[in-house]
């Protein structure tokens, strides 16, 4: 019995583990202006929400309301312990692509200005984070079923 | 944050009740001589006039306030008694100084005229929408959209650039602007919101500023058509960044765009801003990219590029934020 739930637990941990490292590895690109830290799926889903019909594009463009409740205060969380981050004024931003149903599928932080630098593990906690955000729509077109959006959001580090 | 005491405000559905179609001083069958807020569309503080069960005299208001003011202006000040309120703690908290007192006659006028007044931060929004061909709800959601922008700084710098404009229903797609009539319209109730409204004010700027969206608009001239519709996704963007804790979506032939705004926005953190020759051309790359993405299609999106018309619309709202207190 004892046996059986240790294994149950070790199962239960790598399915925790195996749902977490999904979004590692994380891909950064850097240039003068700014880093980017992207989840490895952030560039797939952005090429097909970029390759959605342009009828389809001007119509979310047009109609598709954001009710956004997504805070981003796990930044701040995630970096807690980091003390060269404190009073500076570093602004990230979060890109999201979300499916209808407002369930991320993919995202990206931005951090302009290269003010500060992000350990592996501050990025991953955020990334993680960002995962599990959800958004809903108002005023989705009748005629339209399945799509994607990019949201972006911004967070001032304080 | 702008918080307006705008005469119509009482009837958007925002918490006050009608207020707006009479004098709401009431006159207490008891006897109770007051001065009241109306039925709860305004501040509601109580003085006491010092005639019993009559409204109260131009004199009592002139001598209340001890101010000059046309017979207009009292006028208005009878009939709105939380206005009067809202003048009377203004002049006290300023100890009547001259300032204050021009403040409160340039307000009283705006009030007058339908535009916005915030005592607090001292701004006089001058707006005159001519709104006669809505219906009442209609009425009830543009005024809804209108506060809207307002509680955005770049929203309330917008309405204080366009200072009049109709506005009127029987646009075909969910909002339109006619430079020549300069008449806003949307489609349907539903189009009327912030959103709308914003790009739509912003083309009545750029009219404003430019005069050249007549021909644009009228097909005889067509090149500057993508600048303008351009400038204007330029404000929504940017008043979306604004507000802090909503997030906005990105779409595509607008990416080099919001880069270019937040890049604006790290290197230039007060104003005003004046471009520089490379962010200039950064404007003209991103508005490549967005005529581009458009182009061929019936709208002016991708209308050909005017090399030779810079942002000066957006950049004139921006710098407006930057040097206001607005936050």
């Amino acid at each position: 019995m004892k046996l059986k739930n240790i294994l149950f637990t070790l199962f239960f941990l790598s399915i925790i583990q195996f749902t977490m490292a999904q979004v590692t590895p994380i891909e950064t690109v850097t240039d003068a202006k700014q880093t980017t830290y992207s989840t490895k799926s952030y560039n797939n889903y952005d090429t097909t929400f970029k390759n959605q019909s342009y009828d389809l594009i001007r119509k979310l463009q047009e109609n598709l309301r954001l009710v956004d409740n997504v805070d981003l205060t796990f930044i701040k969380s995630c970096v807690l312990n980091d003390t060269s981050l404190q009073n500076t004024n570093s602004i990230f931003y979060v890109e999201y692509i979300v499916n209808q149903n407002g369930n991320v599928l993919g995202c990206r932080l931005i951090n302009y200005g290269n003010k500060v630098s992000l350990s592996n593990n501050e990025v991953e906690c955020i990334l993680t984070a960002a995962m599990n955000n959800t958004f809903s729509f108002n005023n989705i077109p009748n005629d339209v079923n399945d799509f994607y959006s990019r949201i972006m959001k911004r967070y001032v580090f304080k | 944050m702008l918080n307006c005491v705008e005469v119509s405000c009482s009837d958007s559905g925002g918490g006050g009740s009608d207020n707006d179609d009479g004098g709401p001083y009431t006159t207490d069958n008891g006897g109770n001589e007051g001065i009241e807020g109306g039925g709860g569309g305004g501040p509601g503080s109580t003085t006491t006039s010092p005639t019993t069960g009559t409204l109260p005299s131009p004199t009592w208001i002139a001598n209340e306030l001890n101010i000059n003011l046309t017979a207009a202006q009292i006028d208005y000040l009878i009939d709105y008694p939380n206005i009067f309120d809202e003048v009377r703690n203004f002049l006290d908290r300023n100890r009547h100084s001259q300032e204050a007192e021009d403040f409160v006659r340039a307000a009283i006028d705006a009030l007058i005229n339908n535009g916005e007044v915030d005592f607090d931060t001292q701004t006089i929004i001058r707006t005159n929408f001519n709104t006669d061909s809505l219906t009442e709800s209609q009425k009830r959601l543009f005024i809804i959209a209108k506060n809207e922008l307002l509680n955005n700084c770049l929203g309330a710098a917008l309405l204080e650039a366009v200072d009049r404009a109709n506005v009127t229903m029987g646009a075909t797609s969910l909002g339109e602007y006619n430079p020549n009539t300069n008449t806003i319209s949307f489609r349907s109730n539903n189009d009327i919101n912030s959103t709308t409204l914003g790009a739509e004010l912003m083309h009545a700027y750029q009219q404003q500023l430019y005069g050249t969206l007549s021909d644009i608009f009228n097909g005889t001239n067509n090149v500057g058509g993508s600048n303008m519709e351009f400038e204007e996704k330029a404000f929504n963007i940017k008043k979306d960044m604004l507000d802090i804790d909503t997030g906005m979506f990105t779409y595509p032939g607008e990416q080099g765009l919001t880069n270019w705004l937040i890049d604006l926005d790290i290197n230039h953190p007060t104003g005003p801003i004046i471009l520089s020759q490379s962010e200039l051309d950064g404007w003209f790359e991103a508005l490549e990219e967005f005529q581009q993405f458009h182009e061929g299609n019936p709208d002016h999106y991708g209308d050909p590029i005017n090399y030779n018309q810079n942002p000066d619309a957006i950049l004139n709202l921006i710098n407006n934020v930057l040097e206001s207190d607005c936050n």
